[in-house]
């Protein structure tokens, strides 16, 4: 780990630099190439992929079964302690954490398409807006956010707002009820799918690439 | 049917050179498919339970298919039903987390800075 803020810049220039940076010394065979350029602290070993894979967000996990916890002990499924104290937060840092993750995706997919561009013409990458865009939308997960983002809006504003004086909550719950059972089959459709397309970005971007030369 | 080109693509992948058919991600698939399924089945369980068995059968106050799906719900389908959903939440999360891994642990010498 960085120790300091002039190790870690430092680590970052190398991070940046590709060549310069010299692969540090281990004492067994590596599982890394030798171009591997990326530090320390990233190299994770490879066997560790499905502890990281389903160690994510323990708190979010922990938020969904106090939420269930909460809706089937209390006072009911609507009104009790569930939806109030937990399945609000449970949505948004659900909702929160797939933003995070698939920004870091998406980033180095841009990146990495801009560099596919400049390195062997317009030809071989990604050609034009509508295909930066559809990967965008197709590797994120924009439909789940955007269905998430809806359900957790209407689900506050069912939860936190009162029925006296206005008809909020009435919207809301009918908002709650179209794309709730919506969004549990988004969460399946959405998400296998960039993984079917091709593991790797730039697998992904040759497979996109190959398809337009041979459409023109 | 976006399960089933999945599966095609998965299945027979187009990129032969490596190690072929990746069977976690199949065995994956079809366990997000199969748990959005029994929710899927359950709440139309639950559905026509309440909309068309037990339309009016609810002696006292608590009249009409709504208030009886909410109490149904209580009951251990209800809870299988609700806890499906967290547990896809919980898989997507992890393949999305493994694409990350994948683009930053596996194959870190894929250089994203922009040139």
């Amino acid at each position: 780990m960085p120790q300091s803020l002039t190790q870690v810049l430092t680590l970052l220039r190398s991070r940046y630099t590709v060549a310069t940076l010299s692969t540090p010394q281990t004492s067994g065979p590596s599982p890394f190439p030798a171009s591997c350029t990326s530090p320390l602290w990233v190299r994770i070993p490879l066997f560790l992929k499905p502890t990281v894979m389903l160690q994510t967000n323990p708190i979010n996990v922990g938020m969904g079964i106090m939420t269930l916890y909460f809706q089937h002990n209390g006072h009911g499924i609507y009104t009790g302690l569930g939806l109030n104290k937990f399945g609000v937060p449970y949505l948004s840092i659900s909702v929160s954490l797939n933003v995070l993750l698939t920004l870091m995706i998406v980033i180095r997919l841009i990146l990495h398409g801009r560099n596919i561009r400049t390195a062997t013409g317009s030809l071989a990458g990604i050609t034009g807006w509508y295909k930066m865009i559809s990967t965008m939308l197709i590797e994120s997960c924009a439909l789940f956010a955007g269905s998430s983002l809806l359900v957790v809006g209407a689900l506050a504003a069912v939860v936190y707002s009162s029925t006296r004086y206005s008809n909020i909550p009435i919207i809301g719950s009918f908002v709650v009820d179209i794309f709730f059972p919506v969004l549990a089959v988004i969460q399946v459709c959405a998400f296998p799918r960039p993984q079917s397309l091709g593991q790797l970005p730039n697998a992904t971007m040759d497979r996109t690439g190959d398809r337009s030369i041979a459409h023109h | 049917m976006l399960f089933f080109q999945c599966m095609t693509a998965l299945l027979k992948p187009a990129d032969r050179r490596e190690e072929g058919v990746k069977w976690w991600l199949v065995f994956y698939t079809v366990a997000m498919f199969s748990f959005v399924t029994v929710r899927t089945a359950l709440n139309l369980h639950m559905e026509s339970t309440s909309l068309i068995d037990n339309r009016q059968d609810i002696p006292g106050d608590t009249p009409g298919p709504l208030v009886y799906q909410l109490i149904i719900r209580r009951m251990p389908l209800g809870l299988i039903s609700s806890s499906m959903f967290n547990v896809n939440n919980w898989l997507a999360d992890g393949l999305l987390v493994s694409a990350l891994f994948d683009a930053t642990v596996t194959h870190p010498g894929a250089n994203t800075t922009p040139l």
